[in-house]
Parts: C-alpha cells; structure tokens; sequence
C-alpha cells in the first residue's frame, strides 16, 4: 500500500502518493555576480509527492517537491568587511 | 561570519524558483567557503510544469472555443493575475476571426474580474501549436 497524503495544489487539497527517491546528480548552480562575487546554488530535494490524477498537457503526472535551498558565497575581495 | 539569507523568489510561475525556505549563508574573509542549510519552518510545494490555470477556468474558456469549428488548438497560461490564451485557428478570415472574438467577448464577460490576454494565431495543417507557443500547456486541441 503506497503511503499517501493530501496536498494543496492551487487551492484544492488533492490526493498524493509519496514516491521515494534517491540522489543521482546533486550539482550546484554556479553564478558570478556583477559585483565580482561569486555564487553557489543547489537544491535539495526533502519529499517528493506524484498528484494522483492531474496530468501535464504531454501525459506527464504532476509532481511536486519540497527542497531546501544551499546558498554558498564566495564574496569579492572589496565587498568584505574590512577589520 | 554566517548570516542568513532573504527568501528567493525568481518565479512564480511554477516552474524553477526557490521560495520561503530559508537558507544560511556562510563566507566572509574569516570563514571558507562553505554551504548548510536549516530545516524549513513551513511546507512550500514546487510543482513540475505550468498547472498554474485552476481547471475551472479553464474548462469554461475550451468549452466555449471548442464550439467552433476552426479552432483547432487553445493554450492557456497564467503569469501573475494573467491568464494568456492563445487560440489556434485554421481558417484566416474575417468570417474566422469575428467567430472567435464572438467568443473572446462572451468570456469576458463571463469570467469578469479575470484578466484574460486573448491571441489569435493561425496554423497550417500539420503544425504543432506548441511550435509556435513554447512553455504554455496546452488545454485544447481538436482530434484530427
């Protein structure tokens, strides 16, 4: 029996199944400010639901994730704070 | 040095953005790089693809396109309090046209309160709408 719960998904609490999951590439995002910082983004994915009976235009169910975000900063040498 | 960082709203469209989960930040000249991350104090869902259009509105704008004839795809798309629908149409003429400004002008008045962006484009047979609109579901498309 899959484990189940409810979700709100715009407005309406629609029936979930929870689908277990395992990390296959974790990479983060990488950006460079203008401000001469550089940045590291990556999510994490917690809990991942699959909305029973909703459906994307292409036959793909509806999934929806909860993730906690890793933010890393590597700031420029001039925006430190200086002792 | 660590401080925490502001909520990250790049999107709301339901696609990529990151929201009210809170991050901690670490960096600064005493501290290496470095990364962590706290629990969220509050349940925030992201959900694949764009199903942002409650299915109620939606079913009201096909059902009414669908009766006409040479519609022969509808998209539809919500950005912000916008909802974009893109009607697809086999028959560029007048006669064509007016049909589904008909019908543009009943939803309106229909769905008041709604802000619709109504678009109408014409397609060759054969031709995908989602060729010539990316990145909005479609929500009608007429059986060859």
């Amino acid at each position: 029996m899959p484990n189940r719960r409810k979700v709100n998904f715009m407005g309406q609490m629609r029936d979930a199944v929870i689908v277990d999951f395992e990390a296959d590439k974790e990479s983060f995002s990488t950006y460079i400010l203008h401000d001469g910082t550089s940045l590291k983004i990556k999510a994490v994915l917690t809990e991942v639901l699959r909305i029973e009976g909703l459906y994307q235009p292409n036959g793909d169910p509806v999934y929806g994730v909860q993730a906690q975000q890793v933010l890393a900063v590597n700031a420029a040498e001039s925006l430190r704070k200086k002792d | 040095m660590s401080a925490f960082a502001h909520d990250l709203d790049f999107t709301d469209d339901g696609r990529v953005f990151f929201s009210t989960v809170p991050s901690l930040v670490i960096g600064g000249e005493d501290a290496p790089v470095g990364e962590a991350h706290i629990p969220s104090t509050e349940e925030s869902w992201w959900f694949s693809g764009m199903t942002k259009v409650p299915e109620n509105i939606s079913d009201v704008v096909v059902g009414r396109l669908e009766a006409i004839p040479h519609v022969k795809a509808v998209l539809m798309g919500r950005s912000g309090e916008v909802y974009h629908i893109w009607t697809m149409i086999d028959d560029w003429t007048v006669s064509g046209r007016r049909a589904v400004y008909a019908a543009q002008r009943e939803l309106l008045a229909r769905l008041g309160g709604f802000e619709l962006d109504f678009y109408v484009v014409a397609i060759d047979e054969g031709e995908s709408p989602e060729s010539v609109v990316s990145d909005i579901p479609t929500v009608f498309r007429r059986a060859t």
